[in-house]
């Protein structure tokens, strides 16, 4: 892995050495029993991380409130985790990985409680009911809902570790050795996992016509290359 | 002359290859371009090659690939909308607030008196209202071993009638030297039959209705009743001959009244 590494689209790119910079210190200040200048210091590592934890969890979770709630358990887990932090693997690929677990607890959990309580309107927030004020046109804000929600229900239906892939590698533009860090498995086994998932995705997505509704804005010759 | 046959069978050992080129792509494999996740680079230069000369894998490549380019923008479509500045400004606040708790530097939450705020609800004393739990505990405790106790030796409101032990030598030599003797329980109806045996003296009995010889051992006792029973056999055996079912067989055996008679 290099030291800098390029954030999805829409971010500032920012070299990823910052973080685990910042928890090497904060590790050592925990080790010296300097636990409210350690908890100051890792409020910089939340500044950093908190937008595009808060945007994986949303992938996970598509619920604002139980995003908000895995977020916070998940800095939490990490700053009590910190002793136990080693300073040779990237802070953001470890706090991910807690990140990536409690969201598919949380997703287990809410599993077990769909089988009990009955479905309720969606709340506030939630995926299917976006503001879409920036949209043209109340039709292409309806349109633009509709292929969210189909694509939303799609990325569902995959398996944990495809939907794991398929967001953190082809949502969150990571390369597949640091989704293979994340995922601690080998990189070819992540490239499988991404490209069933893809190719599920598509056949969900050509099923409901998502895929021919797709505008051609490309220009045919930018091909992508491992 | 190898040069010739190099030159002849050079076209068709090249054909495979050429067919390759000239197949169009499958929808994986054209996947596989868009998503970069083909690691034969032998057959992305294949497909390259064939991408180039084909002009409708290659729009079926650039299709493709701007699905896949449109699917990251859809799917984080409202996040910016959903996760505005201040929404993210109270999370970070609340982990912060979550993170001096836990050091220490803030106090925890505090929990208020509920209905009446002004006024504080009597505490709960755990350890003077122990006695209760405890007193509890032990009269259930209580009941169980008195439970346990009557079942054990259960209580008999008729148990007027008891008996005697008494043991002495082992010749049966009655009461002669009676060396303990304790009380014994019988049931109300039954015959005064001895519930407790010692095995190396006598067993005294209550007398028999009648009977002004005192009482009896169990020896004397046992002695009687086999003479009884000896003789309820006999009166069996003499009576059972007249029984017509089972002639054929009486027929068979000696004859138990004939030998009886005999005897007599």
């Amino acid at each position: 892995m290099t030291t800098t590494s390029t954030a999805p689209a829409g971010d500032e790119v920012r070299p990823v050495a910052v973080e685990t910079r910042l928890a090497a210190e904060i590790k050592r200040l925990l080790a010296d029993d300097q636990r409210a200048r350690a908890a100051e210091r890792f409020g910089e590592i939340v500044d950093l991380q908190q937008r595009r934890a808060s945007r994986i969890a949303y992938h996970y979770l598509r619920d604002p409130a139980e995003v908000d709630e895995v977020v916070q358990d998940a800095f939490l887990k990490a700053f009590l985790h910190l002793p136990s932090f080693r300073e040779d693997l990237f802070f953001e690929l470890w706090f991910t990985r807690i990140l990536v677990n409690a969201c598919l607890d949380r997703l287990k959990a809410r599993t077990r409680r769909a089988r009990w309580l009955v479905q309720s309107e969606p709340r506030e927030g939630m995926a299917d009911t976006g503001p879409a004020s920036h949209e043209p046109s109340p039709e292409a804000a309806l349109l633009a809902r509709e292929r969210r929600a189909q694509l939303e229900s799609a990325v569902d239906r995959l398996p944990a570790r495809q939907r794991t892939a398929v967001i953190l590698s082809h949502f969150e533009g990571r390369p597949a050795r640091e989704v293979s860090t994340i995922m601690g498995l080998n990189e070819s086994t992540v490239r499988v996992h991404l490209f069933r998932a893809v190719r599920k995705l598509r056949g969900f997505l050509n099923r409901e016509g998502w895929m021919e509704r797709t505008p051609l804005g490309h220009d045919g010759r930018s091909r992508r290359h491992a | 002359m190898a040069m010739n046959a190099r030159r002849w069978f050079q076209p068709w050992t090249s054909m495979p290859a050429r067919w390759a080129e000239h197949r169009h792509l499958s929808d994986d494999r054209v996947l596989a371009l868009a998503l970069s996740t083909s690691t034969a680079r032998r057959s992305d230069r294949t497909a390259e090659r064939h991408l180039d000369a084909c002009p409708r894998c290659e729009r079926r490549y650039a299709q493709m690939a701007a699905q896949l380019d449109s699917l990251p923008a859809a799917a984080s479509a409202n996040f910016d909308q959903v996760f505005t500045p201040a929404r993210l400004q109270t999370q970070r606040a609340r982990i912060r607030r979550r993170l001096d708790i836990l050091v220490g530097t803030a106090p925890a939450a505090r929990l208020l008196d509920f209905p009446f705020a002004g006024r504080s609800l009597p505490r709960v004393r755990f350890l003077t209202n122990r006695w209760v739990p405890a007193a509890v505990a032990a009269t259930l405790l209580l009941g169980i071993t008195a439970g346990q106790l009557i079942h054990l030796h259960p209580f008999d409101a008729d148990a007027g009638r008891t008996g005697s032990v008494q043991t002495g030598d082992a010749d049966g030599q009655d009461g002669a030297t009676s060396v303990a003797s304790q009380e014994l329980t019988s049931a109300p109806d039954s015959n005064p039959v001895v519930t407790n045996l010692d095995m190396t003296g006598t067993v005294e009995l209550p007398p028999l209705p009648g009977d002004d010889a005192g009482p009896r051992t169990l020896d004397s006792f046992a002695r009687l009743m086999r003479d009884e029973e000896f003789l309820d056999d006999l009166d069996l055996a003499l009576t059972s001959a007249q029984v017509s079912e089972l002639a054929s067989i009486d027929a068979l055996t000696p004859r138990v009244r004939d030998l009886t008679i005999n005897i007599h």
